[in-house]
């Protein structure tokens, strides 16, 4: 067996990072799920436990479309008709007319020119900015952008900046600063993923045209719901059409399985075709994948159905957490962080949540800054009234246990330290 | 293998140079020595071929600026210091924040 030949130094070397990840708090345990992805759902942890139904409030099934019939069966029919895999990247023999298809009603969707499909939206954020950007650019990113662009911004020779979480001020003297790159490239999310929180793209786009740069957005916890008809982001702050570059994910609310796209201008989606690396060396996107998200844009474009229902959830369950004396961000997206400020307080309210029968998930540092430990609690449409009424009696009860319904962050952190 | 070698240079009576004094003495002479020290000889096909291929090779020294906490590490390089520790300074507040997937 291989596992022999590893040499013991290699062993122990492994097992003691692994031991410090387990002493620090940090080691990650799955945990398995026994049903399709839904507002409830089969759990067993740890691991061999009998499986325990709960409320989960921590997917990004925001429009509860992951296990949506209508999915499904796109799904399947498009298995029958373009069968299961394309063995091939997309320039050699890995695109099909679906492929085309979907970048097209995307493109439309998102208000573009041009559209092309990756694996997923980290590999799009991981080929992007190498393939148009050159060592005579800069990119000016947001710091609290997503993992994955850290990563492709690391792959690409430009010269790299960031400007202050959400600082257009900042972010002015940054652009003045670098006025003398051949282009400038600000890299934002468009929903924050630890905060919840909305980028100023309207700011940022008149930023930008002031000053002869090109936006770029992250889209990925926003796509299909955020804006009067899901358009996104770039829809919420009336820029639609205004911003060059957008990347977004189909492994969120917009089916829940993988995939994601770089969308933008014309020239700069070609040129990631032709130079984009996640795109030329990793193989096409699974057909079934294809067929069952233009199923999901038939859907979100029919009606606003869903992502009103899921906006109005956000908004009620805010609403029901602030009543009951939770620490809240205040926000408008459907990612509500409740503060708790402590690490181990933040993993011992979340382990009692589950025991009561909501799925949460604690963060602390070094996923999030020191001091701001919370739980980060995700809502869908898929959820009712009856499941928000459920969630908030077991959030008030293990709430009241901790003594931290009411409590300022001050008297929190007085309490349990940080 | 090659040895190395080092120099000593008495300081003047009185002088009491602190910390940044002595890296900028030590970066002064290893500057020179750098310059007047001639690459080896075997570097010569490596750079013929690589300009037969079309590349314009050119070289020069750098500032490197490192930092290293626990597992973590980051290292920049710049024709200044200030420029590599600008990029020092870049590199390690990207993964200061918090992110979540």
């Amino acid at each position: 067996m291989a596992t022999e030949t590893l040499p013991a130094t290699f062993r122990d070397v492994m097992g003691a990072e692994l031991g410090a990840l387990k002493a620090a708090g940090l080691f990650k345990e799955e945990r398995v799920i026994h049903a399709p992805q839904g507002a409830e759902i089969e759990v067993e942890f740890p691991a061999g436990a009998p499986l325990k139904k709960v409320l989960n409030l921590c997917s990004n099934n925001y429009l509860g479309l992951s296990s949506h019939p209508d999915v499904l069966a796109a799904a399947h029919a498009g298995l029958d008709r373009r069968g299961y895999g394309m063995s091939s990247v997309r320039f050699i023999c890995g695109t099909q007319d679906i492929h085309r298809e979907l970048e097209n009603r995307l493109t439309e969707f998102l208000g573009t020119e041009d559209t092309l499909l990756f694996s997923s939206c980290l590999d799009a954020n991981a080929g992007v900015f190498e393939a148009i950007l050159s060592d005579k650019d800069v990119m000016i990113a947001d710091r609290l952008v997503h993992a994955s662009i850290v990563d492709g911004m690391r792959l690409c020779k430009a010269a790299q900046d960031t400007f202050k979480h959400s600082d257009m001020g900042h972010l002015e003297e940054k652009l003045v600063e670098h006025a003398d790159k051949r282009f400038r490239l600000v890299i934002t999310d468009g929903v924050f993923s630890m905060d919840g929180d909305l980028a100023k793209l309207d700011e940022i786009v008149a930023l930008c045209r002031k000053h002869d740069a090109m936006v770029f957005v992250d889209d990925s916890h926003a796509s299909g719901f955020i804006g009067e008809t899901g358009r996104g982001t770039p829809e919420r702050f009336g820029v639609l059409g205004k911003v060059d570059v957008i990347t977004t994910t189909f492994g969120k609310a917009l089916g829940g399985a993988s995939g994601g796209c770089v969308s933008g201008r014309r020239e700069i989606v070609e040129l990631c075709r032709q130079r984009a690396r996640p795109y030329l060396f990793s193989n096409t996107l699974a057909s079934v994948i294809v067929a069952a998200t233009l199923k999901v844009l038939d859907l979100v474009s029919a009606t606003t159905g869903r992502r009103d229902r899921l906006e109005q959830n956000a908004r009620i369950w805010r609403r029901l957490l602030t009543e009951a004396g939770f620490d809240i961000k205040a926000g408008e997206s459907p990612i509500v962080p409740v503060m708790l400020y402590n690490a181990k307080l933040a993993q011992d309210v979340a382990r009692d949540l589950f025991a009561e029968g909501v799925y949460v998930v604690g963060f602390f540092f070094p996923v999030v800054a020191k001091g701001q430990a919370r739980i980060r609690t995700q809502l869908s449409a898929a959820h009712t009234m009856v499941h928000l009424d459920r969630a908030i009696e077991a959030f008030r009860k293990v709430g009241k246990k901790y003594d931290i319904l009411g409590k300022s962050k001050n008297e929190i952190v007085e309490r349990y330290g940080l | 293998m090659l040895t190395r070698r080092t120099l000593e240079v008495p300081l003047p009576d009185g002088v009491r140079p602190d910390p940044a004094d002595l890296e900028l003495l030590k970066a002064t002479f290893q500057a020179i020595v750098s310059l007047r020290c001639e690459k080896d000889p075997r570097w010569e096909l490596t750079l013929k071929e690589l300009e037969d291929d079309g590349w314009k090779v050119r070289w020069g020294l750098t500032w490197r600026a490192e930092a290293k906490r626990a597992d973590d590490y980051e290292e920049a390089t710049g024709p200044t210091l200030d420029e590599a520790l600008t990029g020092l300074a870049q590199l390690v507040r990207f993964d200061m924040a918090g992110r979540a997937p």
